[in-house]
């Protein structure tokens, strides 16, 4: 039953190249067969409530605060799914950080060099702390990114430099809910894809294959929708492109590029980089909308796809040109997306499980506390800027094993029982936010329904006054009593700790 | 200027290593991952032999094998209708018909006398293995459960406000290198209730809580803590299942607790249906040797606001019945000196009755120790009821401080120094004279358990016959027995005088059915248990 300790390395393992790497294979139960992309109206049998919320909440961004919930209960689910949408279209964009256009001081001597690569370790650990801000500022831009990085993967290990990290992050950001094959365009020519798959090893005479490959197989349409010619004469087309080593910058020489006649999917032609794409999507239009429709089926409904809606959502994306917008729009608002067979049917990744706790509680993690933040999702398994390899996180199952879960019961605790609470974590007020913290009943129930996705087993459900209570009798319960505090923590972390918790 | 890519990215390379690495050593101290587990405890590396941890080395090696099992009576347990001042006019004018009659109480001495149900610890009484703590409470009671209760776990004034447990503090003191090398056993394992403030340490969980006996009965049987069954027949429903084999999987207590309680048996019969049923398998885990030095069970109800005769009647002679039977349980496989059992409860009840034929908060009680090192009978002066003894709201004053009992408990059952103790509890006290310990820093006495080895029988499994082996360091009478996995006897196979050196024996189980069976060697004070398995 117990497996022995698996060290970083071996949970690597796991993480086994894509070819290699076994599929998981999902379950064949319903799901949501019996709901369709039709717009979302609540009714008798699909009710919308606190559940609800909490799954659009949780699904589009990383959960909801307490303060909001009555809010959100008085909206209107579709209306809720395009104000979200709305949100992340006219959220600004971040400030650039101040070092974006700094490179190495190649000229000051080795001490300023080394100086400067220390300098710019830090700066990428701390950008990734910032992206965790503004995943709680603007969720569901984020989590879009968040899709994009694990989709046009790059690994910061490869490149190592902030500023092409803050350039490749800003492109994601650009065309998170833009237009799907303009965002390809764009991210084939971005610096720290071109180095990330050697595209700046792509040469005239000398062609390197690597991003002509992921394009196809991960990019754009997936296995068995191309030839290994196909992959040879789009990797000649994608030539011509060097790296300035002074300014770690990607640049297109037309001296590098491979002039010749290409032959792919069945056209012919002195095919340049532009026209490449576009014929990849003139020839694939059904192939690559299916899989992107698939992808992003997966990241937000469930992980078995459900092929009928599969094959609505790809017919729209490509009716509106590969726009992204009124695809996500359309899957976000359907009944298909509220269907109760999907509540709770979601593992949390590493970065979902970080912020929704810290969202749930309100707390503020500050100061040298929050410069770790990165460490923890690393230590999770979900270092940012650095997916385990160019088909990014597997996700779904793969976040859980005997090493993560009980890491993730950790952390937990660590958050609510840390030294000196340095975060800011307030039971009394989290008690206090739901509907009558003076009822040591309905508080536990509360509590429960607030972080945990689904009903809990009677069983389960029973036992929560008593923890909550700690053995005092009901009557006495008080939550402006001192002994309120630990108890309402207890209870807190008791549910933290539940396998549902593990669940959206 | 050396422009060659590699080189120059290795070397950020190098320093993402080189930080990585620092790093992450600062930061899980920084994290304060030392949370050590509250419904289920934690640590990322799964179970491994118990003696790899240095913690248990010390634990085992400096400590001897003593156990405290606390009760906590939840409610406040009137101490005058447990241990009745029975030659006190007073107190059958305070508490009418509700007071418990002189010629039923069981008498402890000449002026008090025991609750006729407490009759089943009459036995431990008079072999002087149970200690009456007389009066024990704490300046200002505080009459509220709440507040009352969180004082006697935090061992506070009453003014004060803690949010860790006195035993908490004590096993985080004890413990320094928890982080670097968590145990695999729990320190202290609570049944009931929500992880207690009582193993609360400063920034972590020191025991494991399970909310329900059923819980650990469950895990006790099936080795894991999450039923795969009633799961929902949805996607929901199967990503649960995964959840709960990761869950089951990563608790890294359960095959420890499972171990100790397949290489253990019952000698008796639980008789009670409550508190019987946490202190059977408590019981087991001790004699199964899972190395766990506190447990805290409890037992509700003692809040008698009305109709108090029948339920405080049936409360003692639940918890009486536990202890004795729990007791006996030890005792019959010579492990009863390694156990002392201690009650508590956030406070006695008022001296004079109330309307509803019961009675109101109060403050200070009688507190029951048991075990051979107790220093039987009655600790303290009778309980003063004339009224100018009482406090201003009518309730008794307290003679001992219930930290002195803890002092006392840290100082003479841990073997704790007395700077140590006080430090854990965050103020000085006196000692109470209950207990009778030899010293046992560094347990090396003549007195020592003696020393043998018990071996793996051959072959296992086995059908229909196996050698059973052991070796003793001296010669002794040493009694080998074999049980089933009920904890039934299935034969004696020796009992007597044996000499220092190997000895073999065949098992021949050729009436018995397939399954798993114990065998037990015990040889003075000390028995070892081990499992083997016939199929036919």
């Amino acid at each position: 039953m117990f497996e022995n300790d698996l060290s970083h390395e071996k949970v690597k393992q796991i993480h086994q190249p894509r070819e290699k790497r076994k599929a998981f294979s999902p379950n064949k139960r319903a799901k949501g067969l019996s709901t369709s992309l039709a717009a979302y109206v609540p009714s008798e049998d699909m009710p919308w409530n606190k559940k609800r919320v909490f799954h659009v909440m949780r699904r589009m961004g990383f959960g909801t605060h307490f303060s909001e919930i009555n809010s959100l209960l008085d909206e209107n689910p579709t209306a809720m799914v395009d104000r979200l949408i709305d949100d992340a279209l006219n959220a600004p964009m971040p400030d650039a950080p101040e070092w974006k256009d700094e490179v190495p001081p190649w000229d000051m001597g080795d001490e300023a060099i080394l100086q400067y690569f220390e300098d710019n370790y830090f700066r990428y650990i701390e950008y990734q702390t910032e992206w965790t801000d503004l995943m709680k500022a603007h969720p569901f831009r984020e989590k879009m990114v968040l899709f994009w990085h694990n989709h046009f993967v790059t690994e910061i290990g490869k490149y190592e430099h902030a500023p092409m990290a803050y350039r490749y992050v800003t492109a994601l950001r650009s065309h998170a809910l833009g237009n799907f094959k303009t965002f390809v365009h764009y991210i084939g020519e971005e610096d720290a894809m071109l180095f990330y798959l050697d595209g700046i090893e792509n040469r005239v005479g000398n062609p390197n294959e690597n991003y002509a490959r992921e394009l196809l197989e991960l990019f754009t349409m997936g296995i068995g929708n191309y030839t290994e010619e196909d992959v040879r004469e789009i990797a000649r087309a994608l030539t011509g492109y060097w790296f300035n080593w002074n300014q770690l910058t990607a640049h297109f020489n037309t001296d590098l590029y491979d002039g010749g006649t290409k032959e792919f999917f069945g056209r012919k032609g002195r095919f340049d980089y532009s026209r490449t794409i576009d014929i990849i999507f003139e020839e694939r239009t059904e192939e690559i909308a299916r899989f992107i429709c698939t992808k992003l089926y997966k990241y937000f409904v469930y992980e078995t796809p459900n092929d009928a809606i599969i094959e609505e959502l790809a017919q729209l994306f490509i009716n509106e040109g590969f726009e992204l917008e009124p695809v996500i729009r359309t899957l976000l608002k359907s009944e298909h997306f509220f269907d109760a067979d999907f509540l709770g049917a979601m593992i949390k990744s590493p970065v979902e499980y970080m912020l929704g706790m810290q969202i749930e509680t309100g707390e503020d993690v500050a100061g040298d506390l929050k410069g770790w933040q990165p460490y923890q999702l690393f230590e999770l398994g979900q270092f940012l800027l650095s997916p385990v390899n160019v088909a990014g996180w597997p996700g779904y199952r793969s976040w859980i094993s005997t090493t993560t879960l009980p890491k993730r019961w950790n952390f937990t605790l660590a958050n609510l029982y840390h030294n000196d609470n340095v975060y800011g974590i307030d039971p009394i007020a989290i008690a206090k936010g739901m509907s009558n913290a003076g009822d040591p009943y309905q508080l536990a129930y509360d509590l429960a329904e607030y972080m945990i996705a689904v009903d809990l087993p009677e069983t389960e459900r029973n036992q929560l006054p008593d923890i909550l209570l700690a053995g005092i009798p009901d009557y006495e319960w008080d939550i402006n009593n001192s002994g309120a505090y630990w108890r309402v923590l207890g209870l807190l972390a008791h549910l933290r700790q539940l396998p549902e918790y593990q669940l959206m | 200027m050396n422009r060659i890519k590699g080189s120059r990215l290795a070397d950020g390379h190098h320093h993402h290593e080189h930080h990585d690495l620092c790093s992450r050593k600062d930061f899980i101290r920084r994290l304060g991952l030392f949370t050590a587990g509250s419904a289920f405890v934690l640590g990322n590396t799964p179970v491994q032999a118990l003696q790899s941890s240095s913690l248990f080395r010390k634990l085992a090696g400096l400590e001897t094998n003593r156990v405290l099992v606390l009760i906590q009576l939840n409610g406040g347990n009137d101490g005058l209708n447990t241990v009745v001042p029975v030659e006190n006019d007073l107190y059958y004018n305070y508490r009418g018909d509700i007071s418990v009659a002189k010629n039923q109480a069981l008498s402890l001495s000449d002026t008090m006398g025991l609750n006729p149900a407490m009759q089943s610890l009459m036995p431990l009484w008079e072999e002087g293995k149970m200690g009456v703590i007389q009066s024990v409470g704490y300046p200002s009671g505080d009459l509220s459960h709440f507040r009352s209760t969180d004082i006697w776990l935090s061992a506070s004034d009453h003014d004060e406000y803690l949010q860790t447990g006195w035993l908490g503090r004590h096993l985080a003191n004890e413990n320094p290198d928890f982080v670097e090398n968590p145990p695999n056993n729990p320190l202290a394992v609570q049944i009931g209730g929500a992880s207690s403030l009582l193993f609360k340490g400063d920034a972590l969980d020191m025991g494991m809580t399970l909310n329900d006996v059923g819980i650990l009965e469950y895990l006790v049987e099936n080795g894991v803590i999450y039923s795969m069954d009633d799961l929902p027949e949805t996607v929901y429903g199967d990503e649960m299942r995964f959840m709960r084999i990761q869950a089951n999987n990563s608790f890294r207590y359960a095959e420890a607790i499972k171990n100790a309680y397949d290489e253990s048996a019952n000698q008796v019969e639980f008789n009670s249906e409550n508190l019987g049923r946490s202190l059977s398998i408590v019981s087991r885990l001790i004699k199964g040797n899972l190395g766990t030095k506190i447990f805290l069970v409890s037992l509700d109800g003692f809040d008698t606001h009305a109709n108090q005769l029948n339920d405080h009647t049936a409360l003692l002679n639940e918890l009486s019945t536990a202890v004795s039977d729990f007791y006996n349980d030890m005792a019959a496989d010579g492990r009863s000196e390694e156990v002392l059992i201690a009650t508590f409860s956030e406070f006695g009840r008022r001296v004079i009755s109330n309307g509803a034929a019961g009675t109101d908060h109060g403050t200070a009680a009688p507190l029951f120790v048991f075990g051979d090192s107790v220093q039987g009978g009655l600790i303290g002066e009778d309980p003063k009821l004339e009224e100018n003894n009482l406090d201003e709201y009518d309730n008794l004053i307290h003679e001992y401080d219930f930290r002195q009992v803890y002092l006392t408990l840290l100082c003479d059952w841990f073997g704790i120094s007395e700077e140590d103790a006080q430090a854990a509890l965050g103020s000085e006290h006196e000692k109470v004279p209950f207990l009778d310990v030899p010293n046992t820093v560094n347990n090396e006495s003549s007195t020592g358990p003696i020393s043998f080895q018990l071996h793996q029988n051959y072959p296992n499994p086995f059908n229909p016959a196996t050698t059973i082996s052991f070796t003793l360091q001296q010669t002794t009478v040493v009694r080998l027995q074999v049980f089933d996995v009920q904890g039934r006897l299935i034969r004696t196979m020796i009992d007597q005088k044996v000499q220092a050196g190997k000895h073999s024996l065949v098992f021949d189980a050729s009436n018995l059915p397939t399954g798993t069976y114990v065998y037990r060697l015990q040889a003075g004070r000390r028995a070892e248990t081990k499992s083997m398995t016939l199929i036919k």
